[in-house]
């Protein structure tokens, strides 16, 4: 491949839906890496480049909202998009307080829907 | 008897007569006796006196058959022999001097006085008594003389003295050749005693048993009934009501008696009336007592000053001092920590008549929900003050949290799973993971919708659950209203072809205003409204469901009218309920919604300062309409 795939981080706890949306993403074409909480997905982040994170709120340790003001505290302006089950008004309106790009409600939203969400993003 | 005053007038009037009667029979009586007893005077006299008088030379005068006998005392031994031989007698004899009209003395000194000053020109030589007025005659001066003729005969005036029976006698010259003598008093000793006795007996009788008769009439008739008046009186002052006077007689006593039984009576009644209400009050206020008293509920009760002037037990424990009779007002506000500054609230609202309600404060480490309450006097409704509830509501709290938690982890623990299958089904339909057989595919297909449902119940239940919370809130923003109808449309033609129901939608020629809402959660409401009527449209394939949407200067208008089975009219009042569900619906959506959907799109829609209602007839289909003010 000539071009460079578009790396996308999955910071997802729940492996069993991490996998298919880390699948469909492969299958579209870009490159994936899954962190299973906050913590992992920062220590990836300032390891490795990527072009956009999907973001889970509710993770064990480090949870999306603490993941979303770190990299606002650090200035990286990596496009986030919210796939959580969280759907309470005042959560929405806090994520993209904290920069987000996109919110979505995971049980609510096909996995095609979420690809074709990443691709207009950073194409 | 009755009481009249006349009749005792008229008895002491009698009285009065009859004692007068018997004292001018008796001195009738006495008159009657005066002569007998003259006859007597004489003869004793004379008998006793006459040598005595004879021999003097001196003027005595005295009776001697049917005469008065006059002589002459010269020496005071005559005197004194004169005076002794009269004093068996006990008289007192004047004696005078004929000559020189001196007076020469008398052992009475009333006789003295009365003598001194007059003068004796002559004695009477017989007298002739006059039985008529006590009048003697004196018809011959010279019996009383003893050779001086020269003395000029004069009247005597004799009186009769009375002293306990004896007579006195005394004469007086008053008229030339007259004496005349009068007699005051003389009884025979027992007859006057008698008459004395007699007289005083009656005086006594009039004295003493008029009043006294009086006093005991009195005592009976007025004194010993007032007296039982007072006893009973006094036994009822006491308390003893059921005491009664007794009726002696029809009188004007026995009439108070009466009167006053009756009054006795009016007071027992009055009294049992009063108990028995002082009963009523004292249960009433024992009832309410013991319900302020024991409810678990805080009660305090303030005066317009907000001084506390009831604190029941809960209230003193709320406020930390159980064991205290009351608290202040102070204990009150400075315990009570919430976003409302109690004193400046109800210091207004006492004042204002008004009631407040707090829906949370802390005090000391619970929740409680105020009610405050104003208190009108019950007499003169006028504001005396406030009474504050404190309900403790952090059990309710706790449930509350407890409850979104719930929520919370039906949110995400139950979206998780759902979510595993939905993504994973979705890569193996998609075909990404391997060849799907037609068989297959309709197996998946089915358990992908059968997820999808379950993730709409999920969401009704969560939304519910924050419409009872009060917490459906959502970000509203500017929003064209037809694109939402149009995307909702487009997503609902494939189960409208398949339900074959013709699905159209109007669209207006011209864009409307936009409106201010939540564009997903319209867009869910829409989709609920439509989904709705292409499910519950005819069946017979002439389903028919018609979009519209308009509006007019303050408002927009959304519907959508079906002609399918209708609501029944017994369930048009609960359809927006939470649970309610047609009872036609069942044939044809057995499966079922959650019965959640139009009170979730009432809510929305109303949050949105929006309105929803609908039309319906049984069997011949409904129309909902939306409304959404322009602003």
């Amino acid at each position: 491949m000539s071009e460079q795939l578009k790396r996308i981080l999955i910071a997802e706890d729940e492996e069993m839906i991490a996998k298919p949306l880390g699948m469909k993403l492969r299958f579209s074409g870009f490159e994936t890496k899954h962190a299973l909480n906050g913590k992992e997905a920062l220590d990836m982040l300032s390891k490795e480049k990527f072009d956009l994170i999907l973001l889970d709120l509710l993770m064990p340790e480090v949870d999306g909202f603490a993941v979303l003001a770190e990299l606002q505290k650090k200035g990286d302006s990596t496009p986030v998009i919210v796939a959580t089950n969280l759907n309470q008004a005042e959560d929405v309106s806090r994520v993209f307080e904290l920069g987000c790009t996109n919110y979505y409600v995971k049980a609510d939203t096909t996995l095609d829907q979420i690809v074709e969400n990443v691709k207009k993003t950073i194409r | 008897m009755k009481l009249n005053p006349k009749i005792t007038i008229i008895l002491t009037i009698s009285f009065f007569v009859i004692s007068s009667v018997f004292i001018f029979a008796s001195l009738a009586a006495l008159r009657r006796n005066q002569s007998d007893n003259l006859s007597l005077f004489k003869n004793e006299f004379v008998q006793t006196n006459l040598e005595a008088f004879q021999d003097s030379s001196d003027l005595f005068f005295g009776y001697l058959d049917n005469e008065i006998l006059a002589g002459k005392i010269v020496t005071q031994n005559d005197m004194d022999a004169f005076a002794v031989k009269t004093d068996p007698l006990g008289a007192n004899v004047v004696l005078m001097d004929l000559a020189g009209k001196s007076f020469l003395g008398s052992k009475n000194t009333q006789l003295t006085e009365l003598l001194s000053a007059g003068t004796v020109d002559s004695f009477i030589s017989q007298w002739t008594l006059n039985p008529n007025n006590n009048d003697f005659a004196v018809d011959n001066l010279d019996k009383f003389t003893t050779g001086d003729t020269s003395i000029a005969p004069a009247r005597v005036r004799i009186k009769i003295y009375e002293k306990l029976g004896l007579i006195v006698g005394y004469g007086k010259v008053f008229e030339t050749g007259k004496v005349r003598v009068e007699f005051i008093g003389q009884q025979n000793e027992s007859f006057y005693r008698t008459y004395l006795m007699i007289l005083l007996s009656i005086f006594l009788l009039t004295a003493i048993l008029i009043p006294l008769f009086s006093i005991l009439f009195m005592k009976k008739a007025i004194v010993d009934p007032i007296k039982r008046l007072n006893a009973v009186t006094q036994k009822i002052t006491e308390g003893d009501l059921a005491k009664k006077v007794e009726v002696g007689s029809s009188d004007e006593i026995g009439e108070l008696s009466i009167s006053f039984n009756r009054m006795t009576q009016k007071l027992v009644d009055a009294n049992r009336t009063l108990q028995g209400k002082l009963k009523e009050l004292a249960e009433e206020h024992g009832r309410l007592s013991s319900l302020v008293e024991s409810v678990k509920l805080g009660v305090v009760m303030v005066d317009l000053r907000l001084t506390v002037i009831l604190a029941n037990p809960s209230a003193r424990a709320i406020f930390g001092k159980p064991q205290a009779k009351s608290i202040t007002f102070a204990d009150m506000s400075e315990k009570i920590k919430g976003s409302v500054n109690i004193s400046q609230a109800l210091s207004y609202y006492v004042h204002a008549g008004k009631p407040l309600n707090i829906q949370e404060v802390m005090i000391g480490e619970n929740y409680y929900r105020l009610f405050m309450s104003p208190v009108r006097d019950i007499v003169e409704h006028i504001f005396i003050g406030a009474v504050v509830v404190m309900e403790d509501i952090t059990e309710q709290k706790k449930l509350d949290q407890m409850r979104t938690e719930i929520v919370s982890i039906t949110s995400h623990q139950l979206r998780t799973p759902a979510t595993i299958v939905k993504g994973n089904l979705e890569m193996v339909l998609a075909g990404d993971v391997g060849k799907v057989t037609k068989a297959q595919k309709e197996l998946l297909d089915d358990t992908y919708m059968g997820n999808e449902r379950m993730i709409h119940l999920i969401n009704d239940l969560m939304d519910a659950a924050k419409i009872n919370e009060g917490k459906l809130v959502f970000p509203l923003a500017r929003v064209q209203l037809e694109d939402v109808v149009e995307e909702v449309t487009k997503e609902n033609q494939p189960f409208a072809a398949e339900k074959h129901v013709k699905m159209i939608y109007n669209k207006p020629p011209a864009l409307l205003p936009k409106v201010n809402l939540n564009k997903e959660k319209i867009k869910q409401v829409f989709q609920n409204l439509i989904d709705n009527a292409v499910k519950y449209s005819s069946v017979d394939d002439k389903g028919h469901v018609a979009i519209d949407i308009k509006n007019d200067d303050k408002q927009l208008y959304f519907s959508v009218k079906d002609n399918g089975i209708g609501i029944p009219a017994v369930d048009q009042s609960k359809i927006f309920e939470r649970f309610s569900r047609g009872s036609n619906s069942t044939k044809l959506d057995p499966g079922g919604g959650s019965g959640l959907g139009l009170y979730i799109a009432k809510a929305v829609v109303e949050q949105a300062g929006g309105k929803i209602w609908f039309e319906s007839k049984e069997g011949e289909g409904s129309t909902f309409y939306v409304s959404f003010p322009i602003s």
